[in-house]
């Protein structure tokens, strides 16, 4: 690669542009018109436009990035090897990396200077006006310490991470539109199964109740990758195309389709493994061991960059482990004897709940009960008598006991007044539960005593302190 | 390194499914002049790109001073001028700027020689590309072509949509050349004036595939009728004929 031609071709292609930087200063002034504005129309306050200021700025620079972003992607991805300006190098001892690489640089350059650009009328605004040397201060130090602060999560990496996306899909659509060659439909194509791949993410996200979350690692990776194949396409195009649109539009096409699809499917991969979770994840949001510390029920994050939880029972001795899903639920409760854990599990798409209870006397397959839940609470708390052999568990207004291990009802008692919500719950006797409802919104909380006996009742008593 | 300037190895160029030339062979050697002809269509300009490892050949392969031209294509230029039929320079750049611009794409330049050159063909320094003339931008094109010293010439339709005058301008500017410097020039025209007074030997492409590989006095000496003067424009307007019935 010749770095000397590189430079040169850099120099060009940014002339080529450079519009573009004065249009970022152009759209950068009208913040300050608007904060000024606003700044009048707010008399009350000792300072207003600054921070208005600072806000719309930050708006505005966020779509200006997104917009020249697309231009540049649009214009360097398939403007040059649609209109055939390419050749011009070609036609010349130049090698395709230092085009490449002039071409890459000029994009880079031009971005960030008709951003940063963007952001200087206000900057030089607040100088010299007396009273606004903070606010100068303040900004600048905002300027330079914004993409690191916000790099963790906020405006900055999520205009960053569309900016990206937006210029790879400009240049993509650049040079599939442009150049308009039969390939055109292999890059529809792709452009489809992309968009069904983001549609099976987000079903399968809330099939598992999760949600992506766009912390650095994610987002640098995912970009990486993005434009690792973009980039790869590009090369290709210039490489094997050489100016020649057509040509350049099959090799881009065949570099960076299958590139998707390998990226696309190791993504799929990583996905599926970090929506089953692992017990051992690092981060568990909430245990509880069995009373004989045999058995623990464990709820992990799935992945750092993945809201999202798993619940598992596992072994204290690592001998067996059980994953028991990605819905939301209660913490679970445990017999005495530790040979049953239940607990009641919700979808975050309906306000149905169901209660698992687990028998843990086979520590290999663990087989499940299941049945309905509370269909109009959350707060359904869930308890085992002393012998482990019935479940009590709340319906509303109505408690319900169920025999174990079969799940059959035996026996239904009605509150005195209907429950949103039950606060504590547990088996005083064998034959006795106590419960703390909760009427109404909170105002009123209540303690009860419920017989298990045939004919027993429902009767004010303590459950608990509270 | 070999000395020869251009060696085209039997090839084939295929666009989309029929095949445009099969086996094409033919050289350039040091300080010859060859014309390739053919009629519209034919695959000169392919072949031309073919040879300048513009794009791949479906078989054979072209070769400039050694370099395999699409392998090496980047060290295979480095001695090899290129005028393309079209004028494609970035059209916001004036000749200066052109200048600047192409003599960083080169190992060496010869800024003197460029600026001599455009100051004959009286190409306005401060004018964009853009807005130069037809025979303006021909010239800034051969002008931008010699500034390396190059040891071969590729011209594509160089004095296409040239007037009398720019034609000549041309024309004494490539024997200019040709003579200092000793160049070999590879040439499609449908200037066949111009290639008669210029070429040594032309080879001709018809139907996919060399029709003739021969020098101009015999190209016109195979297509006389008795003792009539023959000019190469008849005689292959007479080739052409012949082919075709």
């Amino acid at each position: 690669m010749s770095a000397r031609a590189a430079i040169a071709i850099a120099r060009r292609e940014f002339f080529d542009r450079w519009l573009l930087v004065p249009f970022g200063f152009f759209v950068g002034v009208w913040p300050i018109v608007i904060a000024s504005t606003l700044g009048r129309e707010n008399p009350p306050l000792p300072r207003p436009e600054e921070p208005v200021a600072v806000v719309i700025s930050i708006v505005y620079w966020a779509i200006f990035a997104l917009v020249a972003a697309s231009v540049v992607g649009f214009s360097i991805g398939g403007r040059d090897l649609a209109e055939r300006r390419l050749g011009f190098y070609f036609a010349r001892p130049v090698p395709w990396p230092s085009v490449f690489c002039g071409q890459a640089l000029a994009a880079a350059a031009l971005l960030a200077l008709s951003i940063a650009v963007a952001t200087l009328p206000l900057t030089l605004s607040l100088l010299g006006v007396e009273g606004r040397r903070g606010a100068v201060i303040e900004w600048g130090r905002h300027v330079v310490e914004a993409p690191l602060q916000f790099l963790v999560s906020g405006p900055v990496v999520t205009v960053a991470v569309l900016a990206l996306v937006v210029a790879l899909g400009a240049g993509l659509f650049g040079v599939a539109f442009r150049v308009r060659s039969r390939w055109l439909g292999v890059d529809l194509i792709g452009l489809l199964a992309l968009g069904a791949l983001a549609l099976h993410v987000a079903r399968r996200l809330e099939a598992e109740s999760s949600f992506l979350r766009f912390t650095p690692g994610f987002v640098a990776l995912t970009c990486g990758c993005a434009a690792f194949a973009f980039a790869a396409g590009l090369a290709s195009a210039l490489a094997r195309g050489r100016g020649d649109a057509l040509h350049a539009h099959r090799a881009f096409s065949l570099a960076t389709w299958p590139l998707v699809a390998v990226l696309a499917v190791l993504g799929l991969w990583r996905l599926e493994v970090a929506l089953e979770g692992t017990p051992e994840a690092a981060r568990a949001f909430r245990s509880v061991a069995s009373p004989d510390g045999r058995w623990e029920w464990r709820v992990t994050q799935k992945a750092s960059w993945l809201h999202g939880r798993t619940t598992f029972l596992v072994r204290a001795d690592g001998s067996a482990s059980h994953h028991l899903g990605s819905d939301w639920s209660t913490t679970a409760v445990f017999a005495n004897d530790s040979r049953r854990a239940a607990w009641t599990v919700f979808s975050i798409r309906g306000q149905e709940s169901r209660v698992v209870v687990a028998d843990l006397g086979d520590a290999r397959a663990m087989p499940l009960l299941e049945f309905p839940g509370s269909s109009r609470t959350w707060g359904a708390v869930l308890a085992f008598d002393s012998g482990g052999d019935h479940l009590a568990h709340v319906d509303g207004d109505r408690v319900r006991v169920r025999a174990l291990p079969g799940g059959e009802i035996q026996v239904e008692r009605v509150l005195p007044l209907p429950a949103s919500r039950v606060e504590h719950f547990r088996s005083l006797t064998a034959d006795r539960l106590c419960l703390r409802a909760v009427h109404g919104r909170g105002a009123r909380l209540a303690d009860y005593h419920v017989s298990l006996a045939p004919s027993g009742v429902v009767e004010p008593g303590p459950c608990a302190p509270r | 390194m070999s000395a020869i300037p251009l060696q085209v190895e039997a090839v084939s160029i295929r666009h989309a499914r029929p095949w445009l030339l099969q086996g094409v062979s033919f050289d350039v050697r040091p300080g010859e002049v060859v014309a390739l002809l053919g009629r519209n269509g034919v695959g000169k300009t392919s072949l031309l790109r073919v040879a300048l490892g513009l794009m791949p050949a479906a078989a054979g392969r072209a070769r400039l001073f050694g370099f395999d031209a699409w392998r090496e294509r980047a060290r295979a230029l480095a001695r090899v001028g290129v005028v393309p039929d079209a004028p494609d320079a970035p059209p916001e750049l004036d000749a200066r700027g052109l200048c600047r611009l192409v003599s960083a794409l080169h190992e060496r330049w010869n800024e003197e020689a460029t600026r001599g050159r455009l100051a004959r063909f009286a190409v306005p320094e401060r004018t964009p590309f853009a807005r130069l003339s037809r025979g303006q931008k021909g010239a800034v094109m051969l002008a931008l072509a010699l500034g390396h010293e190059p040891d071969l010439l590729v011209l594509d339709e160089p004095t296409l949509g040239l007037d009398a005058i720019a034609r000549d301008a041309y024309f004494g500017e490539l024997i200019a050349e040709l003579s200092e410097r000793g160049a070999s020039v590879l040439m499609a025209s449908h200037d066949l004036p111009l290639v008669e007074r210029l070429a040594e030997r032309a080879v001709v492409l018809h139907d996919g595939a060399v029709f003739a590989d021969l020098a101009i006095d015999e190209l016109k000496a195979r297509f006389r009728q008795g003792d009539e003067p023959l000019d190469l424009e008849t005689a292959f307007a007479r080739l052409a004929l012949r082919r075709a019935s």
